[in-house]
């Protein structure tokens, strides 16, 4: 079950789980959300990413291609914070290079 | 570490010679193989790199064991397919040829150091000039890369047979990929599996950018980019992607020097894996010298078979053997007791006869090994043979994985040879003579292997002209052979197997060494086979070599005669009969058998070994029809014991060979029994 | 083959002497060499072979190798060719070659001190003298030592044969 909350600000926090069965869900999210950001003033956002707890390569695909979306619209985001376990995932998706991660907080 | 001189110090390399010979050998195979299945036809990327390997590794293996000749031989190849590869010289028709001379030098050089055969120096030397020249053609063209260094006495490259290469693979997948429940997650971890540790660099990127709210998030548009070093085959690689993927979504690039390999171009390049850029100005091969097993063997490669000695194997079939005649043995004596006091003694005895049995086919698998050995030869032979004869003919061969004692496959090779050479040289016509007949130009030859019932049969088949019998008979009469006109036309085939048959004078080159068809069948003969020849005029003919399964190994017939015992092998017994009085008929004073109108002598075993009988009159003992070497007869004995297996054991080792036998047995009540030579039986027959 | 020498040598008699075992023949004593003795049987189970001479007595299965024997009693016509539970069959192993020699009976392995042999007679002796190496002496009774190697060897025995190899001779041989 995905839950995301929104704040009214650059934030983008997102939690739970991101696969293939959730696509669909995350795409109408995720262009929401970008509708809502066009609107604002475009400034750097962010990326909290630590809420996620399963990512497989179609969520990681969909949110590159956010992301992509967001800097071709003038909107870059520079801080994505993952936790280590999705980090790791994306690695070996190849995707770490798209996400420019930056900060992974909990590492032990 | 090598000394100056050339001689590896300290470690006697020796006895890894063979290992090398033989995989040199192998590597020799396949590249003759590959070239000749190319025929004139450019090689691609993939067949390309394969002959370089297996150049490469003769090379490597040569350079360790200081054959410097073959080394130097190998490395110019070498350079000269890393051009091709590297798309930069034009590939010509000519190199093909080029390509298997050079194999054949460097076998030539291979059976100068492993057997001391002569090497004849000039056809090296020009193999060697021809490639350098293609070599030096393409480096004044165009700036040629820096090919590797030619190798110097202190610097080996000690490569093994196949060590890691470095690849980049780019994976566009179908878009359906994720829908269908393909896991990348899964490829990617199988595919970093087979990547040597360090070596594995994965990219994803996306191939198109669309708009995220007409986006279908469940479409796949992303591309991976690997980078790898690794030791498994390419077919390896593919296997990971074996469903996920159809082989056109895949795209495989050997990058040849470390150092080059980097991931095209990114937002965020990711540094270069430490071993790229350590072992800049060395060929990637080289990195796995140190490793153990480096000389030459496949040390990396997963392996199916191991290599064992052959006195092991046989070893093991006579120990086995022995097993076979000591269950023997307890079988007799325990049928001697009483069945209702021993039952639980007899079952476990049967029950010891079926493991024993089932043994004995497994070790005797072990020596068989698949005809494909003996076929392989002939493609070549008769791309050659044909080019030399002006001919066009088509090589087939069915049932190469048919398996055959490995005893056997040395000593059909040359009768096979005959045949096929006599096939091309006289079977098939030339194309303008086939097309005149309105056949189709090419020819085609059939080499076909199949087990039936316990034999090996191979056929030669040709669709050429056929056997002509009318010049067949003619000459067998000139020369003195009996014949006549009103012979059958089996037997007038068989005519061409009689000695004398085919002179000197007739036997041109091509069929070589001035044997004719009579040592073919003896040689056919020798190992226990028959030759059978069918034959249409016009439409072509087919030789039918049958063999025994094994040489250790025979079915036999077991026979009583007196107090000794005989074996008579099967493949020469016709029937066994007790005959009618008013069959034994006397022809010149020798006595025969009337057998549905035909007279067959009787041989007396009893005469022949001096023994004495049981039975003296025909009509009270056995005969058994044999026939040999188109000779037939009746052998007479007492009694028909059994049919069975009997390993083969040699009276000449400690003894001498005795007149009429081909080997000795022994039997379950510990005796010797002796197997007879039905050629040498008649041959004693006739003398008394 | 079997190599290992199953006959066990007393202590050799010290510097330059040789062990020999001793067997007889009729009523003379015969010693050889003990390093070319192999085994020692009984005689059981020949399988005679068809045109030999009478001295060939036929092949035996010795643990699935066939060995030829040859009686030397009938050979050297010496003593009475009788067979029974205590007739000895000795095996050699020399020249390549395991074979079986039936002799009267077999006594002790001696050793012999070089200088104690003195050359072969001229004459006199049931074996030809190429066949001796010497004559030793035990407890007061003349030794002769045989040089097995070269009787069985010899075409006189007819074990050794030079002609046509058979093709499967290669086969199974242990």
């Amino acid at each position: 079950m995905t839950q995301t909350s929104f704040a009214a600000d650059n934030r983008i926090t997102l939690h739970g789980t991101w696969s293939r069965e959730q696509a669909t869900a995350l795409q109408r999210l995720l262009s929401d959300r970008l509708a809502q950001l066009l609107e604002r003033e475009p400034e750097p956002a962010s990326l909290d990413l630590s809420g996620i707890g399963e990512l497989d390569a179609c969520g990681c695909q969909l949110l590159v291609l956010f992301m992509e979306n967001l800097r071709r619209r003038g909107i870059s985001p520079v801080t994505c914070t993952l936790s280590e376990q999705v980090a790791d995932q994306v690695a070996l998706l190849g995707f770490s290079d798209a996400f420019s991660v930056v900060d992974t907080p909990g590492k032990l | 570490m090598t000394t100056p001189t050339g001689e590896p110090d300290g470690i006697d390399l020796k006895r890894f010679n063979q290992v090398f010979f033989e995989e040199c050998a192998e590597n020799l195979a396949e590249m003759e193989h590959i070239l000749i299945e190319l025929g004139e036809r450019e090689p691609d990327h993939e067949q390309l790199n394969a002959i370089f390997r297996a150049a490469h590794s003769i090379k490597g293996g040569a350079g360790i064991f200081g054959f410097d000749d073959m080394t130097v031989v190998t490395h110019v190849m070498e350079s000269l397919l890393d051009l091709l590869r590297n798309r930069e010289i034009p590939f010509a028709p000519g190199m093909i040829d080029l390509f298997l001379e050079a194999g054949d030098a460097i076998s030539m050089q291979l059976a100068g150091h492993k057997e001391g055969k002569p090497v004849r120096q000039e056809a090296i030397d020009q193999v060697v000039g021809k490639l350098q020249q293609l070599n030096e053609g393409a480096c004044a063209k165009e700036s040629c890369k820096n090919p590797s260094p030619a190798p110097s006495l202190t610097a080996r490259s000690a490569a093994g047979s196949l060590l890691p290469l470095r690849y980049r693979l780019t994976f566009t997948p179908d878009p359906e990929i994720f829908n269908r429940g393909i896991r990348m997650e899964s490829i990617i971890s199988e595919l970093a599996a087979l990547a040597l540790p360090g070596e594995f660099a994965c990219r994803a990127s996306l191939a198109e950018v669309p708009q995220l709210e007409d986006f279908d998030p469940g479409l796949c548009i992303t591309r991976w980019h690997f980078t790898l070093a690794t030791a498994a085959a390419r077919e390896q690689l593919f296997e990971v992607f074996m469903f996920a993927a159809d082989e056109e979504q895949l795209q495989l690039e050997e990058l040849p020097l470390a150092g080059q390999a980097e991931l095209p171009p990114s937002a965020a390049a990711p540094p270069l894996s430490e071993a790229e850029t350590a072992s800049v100005g060395r060929r990637a091969y080289d990195s796995n010298e140190a490793a153990p097993g480096a000389f030459g063997r496949r040390s990396v490669e997963a392996e199916s078979s191991i290599r064992v000695n052959v006195a092991k194997v046989d070893q093991l079939i006579n120990q086995v053997g022995e097993l076979l005649i000591t269950q023997a043995m307890l079988a007799q004596i325990v049928m001697g007791l009483d069945p209702i006091q021993h039952q639980a003694l007899q079952r476990g005895l049967a029950q010891l006869e079926r493991n024993t049995r089932d043994l004995q086919g497994s070790v005797m698998s072990i020596r068989l090994v698949p005809i494909s050995m003996v076929f392989s030869r002939f493609p070549r032979m008769v791309r050659e043979l044909a080019a030399k004869l002006g001919k066009q003919v088509e090589l087939k061969t069915i049932g190469e994985s048919t398996e055959l004692d490995k005893g056997l496959i040395e000593r059909i090779t040359d009768p096979l040879c005959h045949l096929v050479r006599n096939a091309l040289d006289h079977g098939l016509e030339s194309a303008e003579t086939r097309v005149a007949n309105g056949k189709e130009p090419t020819g085609t030859l059939c080499l076909r292997a199949s087990q039936v019932g316990g034999r090996i049969v191979i056929d030669v088949i040709d669709d050429g002209a056929g056997l002509n019998r009318e010049r067949i008979v003619a000459k067998a009469q000139e020369r003195g052979i009996p014949c006549s006109e009103s012979m059958s036309d089996e037997e007038a085939w068989q005519l061409i197997f009689a000695p004398g048959f085919s002179t000197a004078e007739e036997v041109t080159d091509l069929s070589g060494r001035g044997v004719g068809m009579d040592v073919v069948l003896k040689n056919v003969q020798a190992i226990g086979g028959r030759v059978q020849i069918a034959s249409e005029p016009g439409e072509g003919s087919r030789f039918t070599i049958s063999l025994p399964l094994t040489l250790a190994i025979l079915e036999g017939l077991s026979v009583a005669v007196g107090t000794e015992k005989f074996i008579i092998p099967i493949n020469v017994v016709i029937e066994s009969l007790q005959p009618k009085p008013d069959q034994l008929k006397s022809v010149n004073g020798k006595e025969v058998v009337q057998i549905r109108g035909d007279y067959l002598p009787i041989l007396r075993l009893h005469r022949l070994f001096h023994l004495e009988p049981e039975v003296l009159a025909p009509e009270r003992g056995i005969l058994i029809l044999v026939e040999a070497e188109g000779e037939r007869g009746a052998i007479m004995v007492d009694a028909l014991l059994d049919e069975q297996q009997v390993v083969v054991k040699s009276i000449e080792t400690n003894y001498k060979k005795v007149e009429g036998s081909a080997g000795a047995t022994i039997l379950g009540d510990g005796r010797v029994a002796l197997i007879l030579d039905l050629t040498e039986l008649f041959m004693m027959h006739r003398k008394s | 083959m079997q190599r290992a020498n199953a006959v066990s040598g007393q202590q050799s008699g010290g510097e330059g002497s040789s062990e020999y075992l001793t067997f007889t023949l009729g009523s003379e004593s015969y010693g050889i060499d003990i390093l070319k003795v192999q085994e020692i049987r009984g005689y059981d189970c020949v399988t005679r072979i068809a045109n030999t001479p009478p001295f060939i007595k036929g092949v035996i299965n010795l643990r699935g190798v066939i060995v030829p024997i040859v009686d030397l009693r009938i050979k050297f016509d010496v003593g009475e060719a009788t067979y029974h539970e205590f007739t000895v069959v000795i095996i050699i192993n020399v020249i390549g070659k395991v074979v079986g020699i039936v002799v009267d009976g077999v006594s002790d392995v001696v050793a012999l001190p070089a200088q104690s042999i003195k050359p072969a007679p001229e004459f006199g002796a049931s074996l030809d003298t190429r066949y001796i190496t010497g004559l030793g002496t035990l407890n007061d009774e003349m030794l002769i030592l045989v040089d097995i190697e070269k009787l069985i060897g010899s075409d006189e025995l007819q074990i050794v044969d030079t002609t046509a190899e058979n093709p499967l001779s290669e086969v199974a041989s242990v």
